[in-house]
């Protein structure tokens, strides 16, 4: 972490308001992008963030070691999406409006982008990777909420299992087999597509 | 799985994010959102981990006179919530004894191990198998000594016994409550897990729990499992809850020793601990 946001966690421990919304905007765009995988719509991502950051300003003082605020934050965010989506489960309010739209692209919208682009990667390389990468997100999407919170600190994030382990209140053991479970599913997720007859059928057209 | 599936997947997920719109507008509203949210939180919130004399910039006296005696009554619950289970278990143990009750205050936490082993000595009568931090990262948070009192079918207390429960940071949240009770269990509850660890039987298993507003009745269905021992009613929460509930429990001498918590947890797991446990010199 560096120094200068280390100083502004050390200000806002002592109750700096300025020093909390420089760090609001420091991390409120990624801590956001994190809290709509998890929960999996906008609303339910902006109440997380916000019950984040009033969270984090009034347990600031919990924070002992100001280097390891990012760790700290995320754990305060990862927590506070559980119990949201546990709340807009009940409610089966769960959907991933908008991030699927890339991979639900009609096929002459894909068309013409093709022809827009023809040099790097060849236009059925391009159908194939999008429809991959659809299905990768669908099955993210089924993913219960705490494999895919393992996910998202694993790919997004890119932390190690330890510190999943901290951030998730998990043990270490845990989280190795909830990402090796969710690897094997994603990774089908991959496959699967490739395999899919409708694929091999434009492949050989 | 092969090096390039895993960057196809790391690169696809970190894509799709970046795509995610969060706009300044957006941003700022929230901000202003959050401001309001902690000085109206500031005047409620209740406080078990803001730790005693910080600071509290946005509150006046009434304020916080108004915050202390919630503080309390938050915590009461939230022990109370914990003995239920030692409720359980004595329940069998005494024979009369129908349930226990128990609370305590925020003020009454001890936040250290060097002030809570001598504290926790004197009230159980002898010295306990207290470790400050386990080898899987769980770490002493704080303790309370707690006099737990037991009452019978007809709400007559017919007595009482010391415990000392300690809140564990870490994987698992765990908690370990160490108790001198009344009378020892009879051992015919069903475990999932029994080991023999020198010459030490812990034993391990996995409750359903649900917690209910003191104004609401269980379903009949959930009487029905509640009687056929399927499922523990708790009652006394703010909100309806239901939980699984880890434990492992093992006795030393006179006392009884159950590591829980109603995290994600692997029995397996709470068994290891309790092995450093016994391992641990008093």
């Amino acid at each position: 972490m560096e120094d200068e946001k280390i100083a502004f966690v050390k200000q806002m421990i002592d109750g700096d308001e300025r020093a909390f919304d420089g760090l609001y905007r420091s991390y409120s765009g990624k801590l956001y992008r994190m809290a709509y995988f998890i929960t999996g719509n906008k609303s339910d991502s902006e109440d997380v963030l916000q019950e984040t950051f009033v969270k984090c300003f009034l347990h600031r003082k919990t924070l002992k070691e100001p280097e390891r605020f990012e760790s700290w934050i995320c754990q305060i965010l990862v927590r506070t999406a559980w119990k949201q989506e546990k709340r807009s489960k009940k409610k089966s309010e769960v959907s991933y409006e908008g991030i699927l739209e890339l991979g639900e692209e009609s096929g002459s919208r894909a068309a013409e982008r093709m022809q827009e682009d023809v040099s790097a990667p060849g236009p059925l390389d391009q159908i194939l990777e999008k429809e991959a990468s659809s299905e990768l997100m669908k099955a993210v999407q089924g993913l219960d909420v705490r494999y895919r919170t393992i996910v998202l600190l694993y790919y997004y994030n890119e932390l190690g299992i330890r510190e999943i382990a901290q951030i998730t209140g998990l043990f270490e053991g845990t989280v190795k087999s909830r990402l090796s479970k969710a690897r094997k599913l994603l990774k089908s997720a991959l496959t699967e597509n490739e395999d899919s007859p409708g694929i091999r059928q434009a492949a050989r057209a | 799985m092969g090096y390039d599936q895993e960057e196809r997947i790391k690169k696809e997920i970190q894509e799709q994010l970046s795509t995610v719109c969060f706009s300044e507008e957006r941003a700022d509203r929230i901000l202003r959102d959050v401001h309001q949210q902690i000085i109206e939180e500031d005047m409620t919130m209740s406080a078990p981990v803001r730790g005693k004399g910080q600071s509290m910039c946005v509150m006046s006296m009434r304020e916080r006179r108004k915050r202390m005696r919630y503080n309390k009554k938050r915590t009461g619950l939230v022990v109370a919530a914990a003995l239920v289970v030692m409720g359980a278990v004595t329940a069998v143990a005494a024979g009369k004894v129908a349930y226990t009750s128990s609370s305590t205050h925020l003020d009454e936490r001890i936040d250290t191990v060097a002030e809570f082993l001598p504290q926790a000595k004197a009230s159980l009568g002898q010295g306990a198998k207290i470790l400050e931090r386990y080898s899987n990262g769980s770490a002493f948070a704080y303790g309370y000594l707690i006099d737990v009192e037991a009452f019978d079918d007809a709400n007559n207390k017919v007595g009482s016994y010391p415990e000392a429960n300690v809140s564990y940071t870490g994987p698992g949240n765990v908690n370990l409550s160490v108790t001198k009770p009344l009378k020892w269990a009879a051992e015919n509850d069903h475990y999932q897990v029994e080991e023999s660890y020198k010459d030490i039987r812990i034993q391990g298993k996995t409750d359903r729990y649900l917690f209910l507003p003191p104004d609401q009745e269980p379903s009949e269905e959930e009487r029905k499992q509640e009687a056929e021992g399927k499922l523990m009613i708790s009652y006394g929460s703010s909100e309806v809850e239901r939980k699984e509930f880890h434990s492992v429990s093992w006795r030393e001498g006179d006392l009884q020793y159950l590591l829980y918590t109603f995290e994600d947890v692997q029995l397996g797991d709470l068994v290891a601990m309790a092995k450093e446990t016994i391992d641990h010199a008093e």
